[in-house]
């Protein structure tokens, strides 16, 4: 079995755009969420997102692209490209035809569909262009970033909402480690949905506060975008082109509890299942763990919920591992997320320096673990979980560490 | 290592519901279609498509909470409770299972529905309950729910190749040992936003059959349907004393970009890959079902693909969706089906009169000569977006010496 290592890593963020800014804005505990400003929103109430502000897609594309592209595949190409420029690949020897693209999302190119439904409720569904609602489908945005870069290796979509970049993650390391691949580009993207915000704010999980996770007066989520893609790639290859290794991608779980589609299982059991998995499927003992990227949500049932599945995992070690939410930064980037926090751990790895759980004010006694409050903090991270749970109990756990020698 | 095996089918297109009535409906060359009764047609094209009638009569759907349903789920759910009970699944094993579900949409009807109730009244016009079923995992998460497994729930959606894909990703986790049971395959619903797409595009066509590689101007008709697979090891289908319908030996997946040439290339590669997977040549394979549609220029792009590796003298070829139509994210599980039909001997699925076929077909016409055993058969799916995807199954029936 092969080992799989990360060389390259691009982002866009309501905390910056590229790596070096996101590192900046994410130990500075920068606040990236504020009123809708890309999109007109009429409600007043609840009206708060973290956009992606400075995106200029014609850097990248050219009218005719941008036209035919949704804006969750503009991202991703753009995340793509800081990532193959990161690990050097644009001018490797390593033909872009096997390079595969394996990506996650929660709604792809949503407000494509949007625009098509505003034309069929003012004329008609005859009068919905057809090629417009050919760019909604998900599956568009791997198959753009491999069109953009003549792509040929595996290619696949993994749609599980708001886990969905650990899974995407994790299938890539899989191709790699059984040898199936060599280099894939992995991660997730979702671009600001007005769908999704609807959604949320119909079943009540909005905040029209800061994001607080695991503060006692945590309201919700705030919706938001983004896109992180990584370079995963054989550890043999990497160290045979002599690229700069990020860190190491050393195993994953998937567990379900098959609970509820929208509220967690209460004692957190597909949480527990899948950060286990992981620790089994990595080798690694728990009390190797240094650092947990939380889901931290910011709801009360989520944040509650993932304390104790930690708990049960990790005993009273628990209480020993510091465990952070950059949600609270960015509010939530719906499929983006994992990958971006996966983006966010390896930092931590290589920097020794854990992000904070900004807006942190009051302690909840139901979440009572060190949530790394408000600021950065020093601390040795060899090896860090992150966790992600999405809607229907698609629960998925990630560990990276550095490379072992 | 461990090699894969499928241990149960569950399966549910216009034809109906079952293995049984799969494996004879599949031996017919065309299907009918009927005409649509889930919503308007008064000024569309085409009026047909490969709808599944009273779908909430179907064996395998709870008697209870079928209302807060989708039509994907409800469609996801049936073939996976057929398959579950072909294998003879214990409680526990289903618990301990993993679900991979390949669906292109998930339910592009409920997202449509949610976003132009809340479009033209506000969040007064959605409820909660269908925010729930707007996210593109729901269909897998609620057949997790509904049916206890707790493994794992993943979700694919690589247009056309899904379901493919998603028996890849499953064999691939029982092979690796991180399963123990996978059940996995594809579902798709007929959805009103896609139907009227392809029938503003012309895609489809305005009689009551469509044909696949035909040689007049054709189209396709959409339809909906799943199949469903129980995937395990075959040390372990072996311990649970249960009968294996294929073999899983290979599997690829890629993408198709560029140029025309480059195109065929680059699909021709995922076959080879996935022919090397198996350890077999293409001369080996006795059945592919690919999945032509009817649309003239695509059938004659696969036909491209398939005729640069293949010989008829050799290789049987067809495709099934004269029989159940264009169903997307399900047709590759659909095809795999087709495939266990032809293990059985029921392999004239999807075959043209030779009169009726484009000069540029690369299929099998229909024949009135028993077709021969099938030792090995692939499924093939590609898209026009450029995904990819080929798995080849072996029949545990057939000698291969």
């Amino acid at each position: 079995m092969e080992r799989v290592v990360v060389t390259g890593m691009g982002i866009l963020s309501p905390i910056g755009i590229g790596i070096s800014r996101f590192f900046e804005a994410l130990i500075a505990g920068q606040n990236g969420v504020g009123p809708f400003r890309s999109i007109e929103y009429k409600d007043t109430d609840y009206n708060l997102a973290g956009e992606v502000l400075d995106f200029e897609p014609r850097r990248i594309f050219n009218d005719e692209q941008i036209s035919n592209m949704g804006r969750s595949s503009q991202f991703a190409v753009a995340a793509t490209q800081e990532a193959f420029e990161d690990a050097g690949l644009l001018n490797a020897d390593i033909a872009p035809s096997k390079i595969g693209v394996s990506m996650g999302t929660t709604m792809g190119e949503g407000p494509t569909l949007i625009q098509c439904n505003k034309i069929w409720l003012e004329q008609g569904p005859k009068a919905v262009p057809s090629e417009l609602l050919q760019q909604y489908p998900c599956s568009v945005v791997p198959a753009n970033v491999a069109r953009h870069f003549n792509l040929c290796g595996p290619n696949i979509m993994i749609p599980t909402a708001c886990a969905s970049g650990n899974y995407a993650i994790g299938y890539a390391f899989d191709l790699i480690r059984m040898g199936k691949a060599t280099v894939m580009a992995a991660g997730g993207s979702d671009s600001i949905n007005p769908i999704v915000h609807q959604g949320f704010l119909r079943i009540k999980s909005l905040t029209n506060d800061f994001v607080r996770p695991f503060d006692k007066n945590r309201k919700g989520i705030v919706t938001s975008e983004g896109c992180a893609m990584l370079v995963l790639e054989s550890y043999s290859s990497a160290l045979k082109r002599k690229a700069r290794i990020h860190a190491e991608i050393l195993g994953y779980g998937l567990s379900c509890p098959a609970h509820h589609m929208t509220v967690p299982h209460p004692d957190g059991l597909g949480a527990q299942r899948a950060m286990q998995k992981a620790l089994n499927n990595s080798g690694l003992p728990y009390e190797c763990i240094d650092y947990v990227s939380a889901h931290g949500t910011g709801t009360p049932t989520n944040d509650r919920a993932e304390t104790i599945a930690l708990k049960g995992v990790f005993g009273q070690k628990a209480y020993d591992i510091p465990v952070s939410s950059i949600k609270s930064m960015m509010g939530h980037t719906m499929g983006a997320a994992s990958a971006i926090e996966a983006v966010s751990c390896i930092l931590a790895i290589n920097n020794n320096v854990i992000p904070p759980t900004i807006n942190y004010e009051e302690k909840d006694p139901d979440c009572d673990l060190d949530y790394v409050p408000n600021t950065a903090r020093r601390h040795n991270v060899s090896y860090a979980m992150s966790n992600a749970y999405a809607f229907g109990g698609n629960d998925s756990s990630l560990i990276l560490g550095n490379v072992r020698n | 290592m461990q090699p894969v095996v499928i241990t149960g089918m569950g399966i549910i297109t216009s034809c109906g519901a079952g293995k049984d009535n799969f494996f004879s409906t599949s031996d017919k060359f065309c299907a009918e279609a009927g005409e649509i009764s889930l919503f308007s047609t008064d000024n569309t094209n085409c009026r047909y498509a490969h709808e599944i009638m009273n779908l909430d009569e179907t064996d395998g759907l709870p008697r209870k909470g079928l209302r807060t349903m989708d039509r994907n789920t409800k469609i996801a759910i049936a073939a996976t409770s057929q398959a579950i009970n072909e294998a003879e699944l214990s409680d526990s094993q289903i618990e301990q299972a993993g679900l991979i579900l390949g669906s292109e949409f998930g339910s592009l009807s409920s997202i449509g529905k949610f976003d132009r109730g809340v479009q033209s009244s506000g969040l007064r016009g959605v409820t909660p309950m269908e925010f729930q079923n707007t996210v593109l995992n729901a269909p897998a998460s609620r057949v997790n729910i509904t049916l206890g497994i707790k493994g794992l729930s993943t979700t694919i959606a690589c247009s056309q190749t899904a379901s493919i894909d998603s028996v890849g990703y499953a064999s691939q986790f029982v092979e690796d040992g991180q399963l123990k049971t996978a059940l996995a395959g594809g579902s798709e619903e007929l959805s009103e936003e896609w139907f009227y797409a392809m029938d503003n595009d012309g895609k489809l066509s305005k009689a009551k059959q469509a044909y696949p590689f035909y040689t007049g101007k054709n189209g396709f008709h959409l339809g909906e349907g799943a199949a469903m697979f129980v995937i395990e090891s075959a040390q372990r289908s072996r311990e649970r004393n249960v009968a294996e319908l294929a073999q899983i030996i290979g599997y690829a997946n890629g993408f198709a970009t560029g140029t025309d040439e480059a195109y065929t290339i680059s699909a021709g590669n995922v076959i080879y890959t996935c022919l090397s997977r198996a350890g077999i040549s293409p001369e080996d394979i006795d059945l592919v079902y690919c999945n032509a549609n009817g649309d003239n220029d695509f059938d004659r792009m696969i036909s491209q693909i398939l005729s640069a590796i293949f010989n008829l003298r050799n290789t049987q070829v067809s495709s099934l969706k004269g029989v159940v139509g264009e169903c997307m994210g399900a047709c590759g599980a659909l095809s795999i089906a087709a495939i266990l039909a032809g293990f059985q001997g029921y392999a004239n699925g999807g075959r043209q009169r030779p009169s009726d076929l484009d000069p540029s077909a690369f299929c099998t016409p229909i024949s009135d000569k028993k077709p021969k055993a099938i030792r090995y058969g692939m499924a093939l799916s590609v898209s026009a977006y450029g995904n990819a995807a080929a798995i080849i199954l072996k029949n545990p029936m057939v000698s291969t010496c």
